[in-house]
């Protein structure tokens, strides 16, 4: 028996429950949630897992999105344009695709002023874990196959957007 | 030293990868530095520089660098922007119009203003390619394309329609008598007044000549001859000014069917209603046929008693 397992409803009404404040929260605050959370999991149960629970977390996070602000699409050109129009909304990032060959399973897009990453301080290793579950369950939700993103460029490497490659997880294995 | 040598060397390696045309061959023979993991860093940085640099200048954007760092990001963002640019307008080149450039100044300005031009000039090539030019309605390629969709629909939702095809009597007397010009005249008012007969829902498009056709979803072949009768004695009241002071009244022949569930695809329609307006034609002209038969007459003079008691509005038989 489950006691946290996710549901759109927990989300809340927000209008109902903060007629003061509203729906928004400074990027601070959820940065500070986002990247203590994170800590203490790796204090707890090391880096590999750290990544996995953050992965993992994002795919969820990305399939709910999917269904709750982006379907029903028709088509490839909608989805992006869906996709880059609701995440521009929310303040997510700005999405951009640099190619889409989905026949192929493979797509190289970018997310400039991302939620997760930009202005973090330069590090040594990309930071976007979370993203890149999300970012895979959107395509996951949109051809109902397997994907995963992979960011190969990160505010926290010093480029100035965070580019991600997204693989359809049979089709990349076919190709190898 | 050999802090010194090795300093000397880092300048002059790193300056001959960063401005020289050709990099030195063999550019380093100190086992020492070639081994130093900072210096392979450094190294592989500058080359990956130079190399994505050399293929931005000559328009390559497939070259790909891993190495991380300010300067190399910012051209990966420049590549990166410029990947988006080529995807953005192959979008654009496949009828995508809502792309719009955020990223690259004044080129922005311009690609979005061109985007915007190429959406109108499409829509009114659209536009002109889909209407006829002297009666300003669908033709008949729009006709035909409607038809196709709708007999799709039909196929899977057995959700009937039913197609009327109109024929201006004697409009070659009118030609003859009173010239082309009156005869356009006549194919202008005649679509106006027809087309003012039918609901939201139906498309009446002309299909060339005196003939013009309407496409009525979701109706059954008695709802099509209420509507069709409706659009003839319409017609048939409304006088058309052909020159000044001159009016003529002018009549139409209509073949009437519907959809059937054995029909391959919607020309059998076409043709039914054709064969039923040949009927018109034959017994008289200025009526409606259907195709199979059915007394069009009786049914609208029942019809219209049983609107004129109360019990059917026009509108509710119209929508059977």
């Amino acid at each position: 028996m489950r006691k946290y397992e996710f549901t759109w409803d927990l989300i809340g009404d927000l209008e109902d429950g903060r007629p003061n404040l509203g729906p928004q929260v400074n990027l601070e605050m959820y940065r500070l949630m986002q990247f203590t959370m994170r800590d203490e999991l790796e204090r707890r149960f090391g880096t590999e897992v750290a990544d996995e629970v953050f992965s993992a977390a994002g795919r969820i996070a990305g399939g709910e999105y999917y269904e709750h602000h982006i379907k029903p699409v028709a088509s490839i050109d909608e989805f992006v344009s869906k996709t880059q129009e609701s995440l521009k909304e929310n303040g997510i990032g700005i999405l951009r695709v640099e190619e889409a060959m989905l026949e192929e399973g493979r797509v190289i897009l970018t997310i400039d002023e991302d939620l997760d990453c930009s202005g973090l301080p330069e590090l040594d290793y990309e930071t976007c874990i979370y993203d890149e579950g999300f970012v895979a369950a959107l395509f996951e939700s949109y051809t109902k196959e397997k994907w995963s993103a992979e960011e190969v460029d990160c505010w926290c490497t010093g480029a100035r957007t965070c580019r991600f490659v997204v693989t359809q997880e049979n089709l990349a294995q076919a190709q190898a | 030293m050999p802090a010194q040598r090795n300093d000397e060397e880092w300048i002059a390696l790193i300056s001959a990868f960063l401005i020289n045309p050709k990099v030195p061959e063999n550019p380093v023979d100190d086992p020492d530095l070639l081994h130093n993991k900072d210096f392979q860093k450094l190294l592989r940085y500058v080359s990956e520089l130079r190399e994505l640099s050399a293929a931005l200048s000559k328009g390559d954007l497939q070259k790909f660098v891993f190495s991380k760092g300010f300067v190399l990001s910012n051209m990966k963002a420049l590549q990166s922007h410029l990947r988006h640019l080529a995807w953005q307008t192959k979008q654009v080149a496949e009828g995508d119009f809502s792309q719009r450039v955020e990223f690259l100044g004044d080129f922005s300005e311009s690609f979005n203003e061109m985007t915007t031009r190429l959406q109108d000039s499409t829509l009114e090539l659209q536009r002109l390619a889909n209407m006829d030019f002297l009666t300003q309605i669908p033709n008949r390629r729009s006709a035909m394309m409607y038809l196709d969709q709708l007999f799709s629909l039909f196929k899977r939702t057995q959700r009937t329609f039913s197609v009327l095809i109109f024929d201006i009597d004697f409009f070659k007397h009118v030609n003859d008598t009173y010239g082309h010009d009156a005869g356009d005249l006549v194919l202008k008012a005649t679509s106006q007044v027809l087309r003012g007969s039918f609901r939201e829902s139906d498309m009446f498009c002309r299909l060339g000549g005196e003939e013009f056709i309407a496409i009525l979803p979701e109706t059954d072949l008695e709802g099509a001859t209420i509507i069709s009768e409706r659009a003839r004695t319409a017609l048939a009241n409304s006088p058309i000014e052909i020159s000044e002071g001159k009016n003529v009244f002018r009549t139409v022949s209509i073949g009437a069917s519907q959809a059937m569930l054995e029909d391959q695809n919607y020309n059998s329609i076409i043709i039914r209603s054709d064969s039923a307006l040949y009927a018109a034609k034959e017994s008289g002209r200025n009526k409606t046929c259907t195709e199979p038969p059915m007394d069009v007459e009786a049914y609208f003079q029942k019809w219209s008693m049983r609107a004129d008691s109360g019990k059917m509005t026009r509108e509710s038989a119209a929508e059977r």
